[in-house]
Protein backbone atom coordinates (compact mmCIF):
# COMPACT_ATOMS: atom_id res chain seq x y z
CA UNK A 1 0.00 0.00 0.00
CA UNK A 2 3.12 2.33 0.67
CA UNK A 3 4.70 1.43 -2.19
CA UNK A 4 1.69 2.15 -4.75
CA UNK A 5 1.09 5.64 -2.72
CA UNK A 6 4.46 6.68 -3.00
CA UNK A 7 4.71 6.04 -6.90
CA UNK A 8 1.72 7.70 -6.87
CA UNK A 9 2.96 10.78 -5.36
CA UNK A 10 5.73 10.28 -7.41
CA UNK A 11 3.55 10.61 -10.80
CA UNK A 12 1.59 13.55 -8.96
CA UNK A 13 4.84 15.79 -8.42
CA UNK A 14 6.20 15.35 -12.34
CA UNK A 15 2.38 16.01 -13.18
CA UNK A 16 3.37 19.20 -10.80
CA UNK A 17 5.70 20.23 -12.79
CA UNK A 18 4.70 19.43 -16.23
CA UNK A 19 2.04 21.87 -15.68
CA UNK A 20 3.98 24.42 -14.02
CA UNK A 21 6.18 24.38 -16.93
CA UNK A 22 3.70 24.89 -19.57
CA UNK A 23 1.63 27.61 -17.40
CA UNK A 24 5.25 29.09 -17.14
CA UNK A 25 5.64 29.03 -21.31
CA UNK A 26 1.83 30.76 -21.22
CA UNK A 27 2.95 33.04 -19.35
CA UNK A 28 5.74 34.25 -21.37
CA UNK A 29 3.80 33.73 -24.42
CA UNK A 30 1.48 35.95 -23.29
CA UNK A 31 3.76 38.26 -22.06
CA UNK A 32 5.97 38.46 -25.09
CA UNK A 33 3.29 38.58 -27.20
CA UNK A 34 -0.02 40.38 -25.67
CA UNK A 35 -1.56 41.72 -28.47
CA UNK A 36 -1.48 38.14 -30.38
CA UNK A 37 -3.83 37.03 -27.43
CA UNK A 38 -6.13 39.75 -28.12
CA UNK A 39 -8.14 38.53 -30.67
CA UNK A 40 -8.35 35.09 -29.37
CA UNK A 41 -9.26 36.06 -25.19
CA UNK A 42 -12.27 38.24 -27.61
CA UNK A 43 -13.05 35.30 -29.21
CA UNK A 44 -12.82 32.48 -26.15
CA UNK A 45 -14.06 34.43 -23.25
CA UNK A 46 -17.01 36.50 -25.68
CA UNK A 47 -15.52 40.22 -23.88
CA UNK A 48 -16.06 42.95 -25.62
CA UNK A 49 -13.82 46.46 -25.62
CA UNK A 50 -10.43 46.97 -25.02
CA UNK A 51 -10.59 47.34 -21.03
CA UNK A 52 -12.45 43.90 -20.56
CA UNK A 53 -9.98 42.51 -23.07
CA UNK A 54 -7.21 43.48 -20.81
CA UNK A 55 -8.70 42.52 -18.01
CA UNK A 56 -8.96 38.73 -18.67
CA UNK A 57 -5.60 38.95 -20.13
CA UNK A 58 -4.58 40.47 -16.54
CA UNK A 59 -6.49 37.43 -15.16
CA UNK A 60 -4.49 34.86 -17.53
CA UNK A 61 -1.13 36.60 -16.71
CA UNK A 62 -1.84 36.51 -12.81
CA UNK A 63 -3.27 32.62 -13.12
CA UNK A 64 0.01 31.48 -14.53
CA UNK A 65 2.29 34.03 -12.51
CA UNK A 66 0.64 31.82 -9.74
CA UNK A 67 1.08 28.40 -10.50
CA UNK A 68 4.56 28.68 -10.42
CA UNK A 69 5.10 29.68 -6.50
CA UNK A 70 1.94 26.82 -6.08
CA UNK A 71 4.12 23.87 -8.43
CA UNK A 72 6.96 24.89 -5.14
CA UNK A 73 4.69 24.48 -2.48
CA UNK A 74 3.26 21.03 -3.97
CA UNK A 75 6.29 19.80 -4.97
CA UNK A 76 7.56 20.76 -1.25
CA UNK A 77 4.37 18.84 -0.04
CA UNK A 78 4.68 15.18 -2.02
CA UNK A 79 8.44 15.48 -1.71
CA UNK A 80 7.73 15.37 2.29
CA UNK A 81 5.25 12.90 2.17
CA UNK A 82 7.20 10.68 0.42
CA UNK A 83 9.77 10.77 2.40
CA UNK A 84 7.03 10.31 5.64
CA UNK A 85 5.13 7.15 3.90
CA UNK A 86 9.03 5.59 3.22
CA UNK A 87 9.64 6.40 6.92
CA UNK A 88 6.40 4.83 7.80
CA UNK A 89 7.05 1.34 5.55
CA UNK A 90 9.97 1.01 7.61
CA UNK A 91 8.42 1.17 11.07
CA UNK A 92 9.51 4.47 11.88
CA UNK A 93 7.45 7.26 11.22
CA UNK A 94 7.03 8.92 14.75
CA UNK A 95 10.75 10.55 14.86
CA UNK A 96 11.33 14.30 15.02
CA UNK A 97 12.45 14.72 11.29
CA UNK A 98 8.99 13.25 10.53
CA UNK A 99 7.24 16.28 12.70
CA UNK A 100 9.44 18.56 10.86
CA UNK A 101 8.42 17.13 7.46
CA UNK A 102 4.64 17.35 8.45
CA UNK A 103 5.51 21.21 9.66
CA UNK A 104 7.05 22.00 5.97
CA UNK A 105 3.59 20.34 4.45
CA UNK A 106 1.62 22.45 6.79
CA UNK A 107 3.71 25.65 6.00
CA UNK A 108 3.47 24.90 2.67
CA UNK A 109 -0.44 24.00 2.14
CA UNK A 110 -0.64 27.73 4.11
CA UNK A 111 0.85 28.99 1.27
CA UNK A 112 -1.37 27.30 -1.59
CA UNK A 113 -3.88 29.01 0.44
CA UNK A 114 -3.21 32.08 0.65
CA UNK A 115 -1.90 31.84 -3.32
CA UNK A 116 -5.46 30.62 -3.45
CA UNK A 117 -6.99 33.48 -1.75
CA UNK A 118 -4.57 36.23 -3.84
CA UNK A 119 -6.21 33.82 -6.89
CA UNK A 120 -9.71 34.37 -5.41
CA UNK A 121 -8.81 38.57 -5.43
CA UNK A 122 -7.99 38.87 -8.94
CA UNK A 123 -10.85 36.52 -10.35
CA UNK A 124 -13.15 38.83 -8.80
CA UNK A 125 -11.51 41.85 -9.93
CA UNK A 126 -11.46 40.40 -13.02
CA UNK A 127 -14.78 39.03 -13.25
CA UNK A 128 -16.08 42.75 -12.67
CA UNK A 129 -13.92 44.31 -14.94
CA UNK A 130 -14.19 42.36 -17.76
CA UNK A 131 -18.02 41.28 -17.46
CA UNK A 132 -16.48 37.49 -17.47
CA UNK A 133 -17.46 35.28 -14.36
CA UNK A 134 -14.54 33.72 -13.45
CA UNK A 135 -15.25 31.48 -10.91
CA UNK A 136 -13.63 31.39 -7.56
CA UNK A 137 -15.38 30.33 -4.26
CA UNK A 138 -13.70 31.04 -0.39
CA UNK A 139 -13.03 27.38 1.08
CA UNK A 140 -12.39 26.77 4.68
CA UNK A 141 -11.25 23.04 3.74
CA UNK A 142 -7.57 24.16 3.22
CA UNK A 143 -7.50 26.37 5.87
CA UNK A 144 -8.40 23.51 8.32
CA UNK A 145 -6.40 21.20 6.45
CA UNK A 146 -3.25 23.10 7.33
CA UNK A 147 -4.58 23.37 11.25
CA UNK A 148 -4.75 19.54 11.14
CA UNK A 149 -1.40 19.04 9.74
CA UNK A 150 0.48 21.35 12.47
CA UNK A 151 -1.51 19.34 15.20
CA UNK A 152 -0.11 16.16 13.80
CA UNK A 153 3.23 17.62 13.85
CA UNK A 154 2.76 18.35 17.31
CA UNK A 155 1.58 14.38 17.52
CA UNK A 156 4.29 13.38 15.68
CA UNK A 157 6.63 15.27 17.84
CA UNK A 158 4.99 13.99 20.72
CA UNK A 159 5.35 10.05 19.43
CA UNK A 160 8.85 10.69 18.46
CA UNK A 161 9.57 11.40 22.35
CA UNK A 162 7.31 8.52 23.38
CA UNK A 163 9.45 6.00 21.37
CA UNK A 164 12.31 7.70 22.36
CA UNK A 165 11.65 6.94 26.09
CA UNK A 166 10.87 3.17 25.06
CA UNK A 167 14.24 2.53 22.82
CA UNK A 168 16.11 3.40 26.32
CA UNK A 169 13.11 1.22 28.07
CA UNK A 170 14.44 -2.36 29.26
CA UNK B 1 22.82 13.16 26.06
CA UNK B 2 24.11 14.27 29.53
CA UNK B 3 21.23 13.47 31.78
CA UNK B 4 20.86 9.88 30.31
CA UNK B 5 25.18 9.40 31.37
CA UNK B 6 24.71 10.92 34.32
CA UNK B 7 21.42 9.54 35.84
CA UNK B 8 21.61 8.57 39.76
CA UNK B 9 20.56 5.21 39.80
CA UNK B 10 23.49 2.71 39.50
CA UNK B 11 23.22 -0.54 38.50
CA UNK B 12 24.68 -3.85 40.24
CA UNK B 13 24.30 -6.39 37.53
CA UNK B 14 27.80 -6.93 37.26
CA UNK B 15 28.46 -7.72 41.17
CA UNK B 16 25.29 -9.83 41.41
CA UNK B 17 25.93 -11.91 38.17
CA UNK B 18 29.77 -12.45 39.99
CA UNK B 19 28.68 -13.48 43.19
CA UNK B 20 26.09 -16.11 41.40
CA UNK B 21 28.65 -17.05 38.98
CA UNK B 22 26.73 -16.65 35.93
CA UNK B 23 27.18 -14.89 32.80
CA UNK B 24 25.09 -12.28 31.10
CA UNK B 25 24.01 -14.75 28.05
CA UNK B 26 22.97 -16.66 30.66
CA UNK B 27 20.94 -14.97 32.89
CA UNK B 28 19.79 -13.54 29.06
CA UNK B 29 18.07 -16.55 28.41
CA UNK B 30 16.95 -17.46 31.52
CA UNK B 31 14.84 -13.96 31.56
CA UNK B 32 13.95 -14.22 27.68
CA UNK B 33 15.61 -10.64 27.20
CA UNK B 34 17.86 -9.79 24.22
CA UNK B 35 21.30 -9.53 25.41
CA UNK B 36 21.78 -5.98 23.82
CA UNK B 37 19.13 -4.96 26.06
CA UNK B 38 20.28 -6.83 29.18
CA UNK B 39 23.56 -4.83 28.17
CA UNK B 40 22.23 -1.43 28.25
CA UNK B 41 20.66 -2.19 31.72
CA UNK B 42 24.39 -3.21 32.79
CA UNK B 43 26.00 -0.44 31.56
CA UNK B 44 23.51 2.01 33.33
CA UNK B 45 22.58 3.45 29.76
CA UNK B 46 18.88 2.13 29.98
CA UNK B 47 16.19 4.97 30.44
CA UNK B 48 13.62 3.50 32.34
CA UNK B 49 12.93 -0.54 33.75
CA UNK B 50 9.82 -2.61 33.50
CA UNK B 51 8.57 -4.20 36.50
CA UNK B 52 8.60 -7.50 34.01
CA UNK B 53 12.16 -7.19 34.10
CA UNK B 54 13.01 -6.37 37.28
CA UNK B 55 10.73 -9.14 38.63
CA UNK B 56 12.23 -11.72 36.08
CA UNK B 57 15.99 -10.55 37.24
CA UNK B 58 15.01 -10.95 41.30
CA UNK B 59 13.76 -14.20 40.65
CA UNK B 60 16.90 -15.57 38.55
CA UNK B 61 19.50 -13.78 40.52
CA UNK B 62 17.57 -14.42 44.27
CA UNK B 63 17.76 -10.87 45.27
CA UNK B 64 15.30 -8.25 45.88
CA UNK B 65 15.31 -4.59 43.69
CA UNK B 66 17.42 -2.19 46.17
CA UNK B 67 20.29 -5.10 45.60
CA UNK B 68 20.42 -5.01 42.13
CA UNK B 69 19.43 -0.73 41.45
CA UNK B 70 21.36 2.01 44.32
CA UNK B 71 20.59 5.62 44.47
CA UNK B 72 23.97 7.41 44.25
CA UNK B 73 23.64 10.88 46.46
CA UNK B 74 26.19 12.51 45.23
CA UNK B 75 25.16 12.72 41.14
CA UNK B 76 21.46 12.96 42.69
CA UNK B 77 22.72 16.59 44.64
CA UNK B 78 24.52 17.50 41.58
CA UNK B 79 21.09 17.52 39.37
Amino acid sequence: MFGTTIWLLRIANWLNWIGAVLFALLLAALLLANEHFYPAITQAFEVQGRQAVEAVWTWLVSACALVVPMAVCIHLIFTRLIALLRDAAEGRAFSELNAKRLMIVGWALLVVNILDLVFGQISIWASEASGEYFGWTFSLTGWFAVLLLFLLARVFREGAAMREDLKGTV
Amino acid sequence: MPAEDTHAIAVRLDELLQDRGMTLTELSERIGLTLANLSILKTGKAKAIRFSTLEAICRELQCQPGDLLNYDKSKGDNR
